[in-house]
């Protein structure tokens, strides 16, 4: 069921403060979490589809229903870029740090994507360096969004029977590097210097047509230096590309 | 121990308004041999908390009406009954301003419901059982 636009109340209060005072802000940030809300519905249903009646759906429907599912996805990054985005970078952006298993998010976030991974028959692989990791202090839902983002255009970019890795290892002076391999379309030279630009999208990733709004490693660069960290990555056009996300384990030492 | 066994016999509680969300989490926690009671707003919380005394609270926080689930957990932390039963917050804002008012409230953890797949659910139960054992 979804709720009727209007039905659910938010803290209206709140959100004046938050965003300059202006209805129309006002009204856009009401309007995007319903969308979220209505986005969040969809996920929920086909994840359950496929967790309930994995055995029942034919080739076909499963075909559709990944379809469905990568494409809703895409709207929710999209819908938190723009929260993101309006709300809190360029606003009051705040940090909600508590300690997190890096291990156990990055494995949930594959495991999120997995309906993209088997239609594209993806080999997708995490070696971690240590079983036992330090946990890292950090804000779980903003370093979500960095690596849902990373992981997620890697699957996104990379074509049927491609591979993409992740790498999670220790690094000196309380540090630990998470890197992101793909085989995927790689960045084209000419746009290297602009790959961390608001709203940029590359040339060949406009050209394959896949949706996106160049907010996402915009957000996600913003978001792992406020952490203390850095993010980097070197890339071959037509070869495949490698992020490198580096985070401090306690960003406060 | 580990979250399927943590919650296996255990009672949860679920303030959510959207039925069909509720179907799933209702389905996956009884799945996993869990009992799931439920009321549909924060006005009618606290009353059926304290009839059911659940091991977990699962707490929404925007209501089509009514008290919203922060002060729904307000009045769980000041209740004797139930200040001690650990409180979810499953819900759809995910500002830091609210995050943080979520934990300051005493929840045990906030979850956004766009960010996770329902599955997740039972070893964010489990852990929280787990915590109450320690």
């Amino acid at each position: 069921m979804l709720c009727p636009p209007t039905s659910k109340h938010m803290d209206l209060e709140h959100n004046k403060k938050g965003s300059n005072g202006s209805e129309k802000s006002e009204l856009v940030t009401v309007a995007i979490h319903q969308l979220k809300t209505a986005l969040t519905t969809n996920k929920w249903a086909i994840n359950y589809l496929f967790g309930e009646n994995n055995d029942n759906l034919t080739p076909a429907q499963r075909e559709v229903l990944e379809t469905v599912y990568e494409s809703n996805e895409r709207a929710i990054k999209i819908v938190k870029g723009i929260l993101l985005t309006e709300k809190e970078i360029g606003g009051v952006f705040k940090l909600n740090l508590s300690k997190i298993n890096l291990n156990k998010l990055i494995s949930k976030i594959i495991k999120r994507l997995e309906p993209e991974i088997r239609k594209k028959s993806l080999k997708m692989s995490v070696e971690e360096t240590s079983q036992n990791f330090p946990e890292i202090i950090a804000d779980e839902e903003k370093i979500n969004y960095v690596f849902e983002n990373i992981i997620g255009d890697a699957v996104l970019y990379t074509a049927d029977g491609g591979s993409v890795s992740v790498k999670i290892e220790e690094k000196p002076q309380n540090k630990i590097e998470v890197s992101v391999t793909d085989t995927g379309i790689g960045i084209p030279e000419e746009d290297k210097k602009d790959v961390f630009k608001k709203f940029f999208r590359g040339k060949n990733a406009k050209e394959a047509d896949m949706g996106g709004t160049g907010l996402g490693l915009f957000i996600s660069k913003y978001i792992v230096e406020k952490h203390g960290g850095d993010i980097d990555f070197d890339s071959t056009e037509g070869l495949g590309t490698v992020f490198k996300i580096i985070l401090p384990i306690d960003k406060n030492l | 121990m580990k979250s399927l066994e943590a919650i296996n016999g255990k009672k949860i509680f679920l303030v959510e308004d959207d039925k069909f969300l509720t179907k799933i989490i209702k389905d996956k926690l009884t799945k996993a041999g869990s009992i799931l009671n439920n009321c549909e707003n924060g006005d009618d919380a606290i009353s059926s908390l304290e009839q059911d005394s659940p091991d977990v609270i699962l707490l929404d926080i925007m209501f089509p009406g009514g008290i919203d689930g922060f002060k729904v957990l307000e009045q769980i932390k000041s209740n004797d009954k139930l200040k001690s039963i650990p409180v979810i917050i499953l819900s759809n804002l995910s500002e830091p301003s609210h995050i943080e008012k979520g934990m300051k409230l005493g929840a045990f953890r906030y979850i956004v419901k766009a960010s996770i797949v329902p599955d997740e659910i039972i070893d964010h139960v489990g852990s929280a059982i787990i915590s109450r054992v320690k």
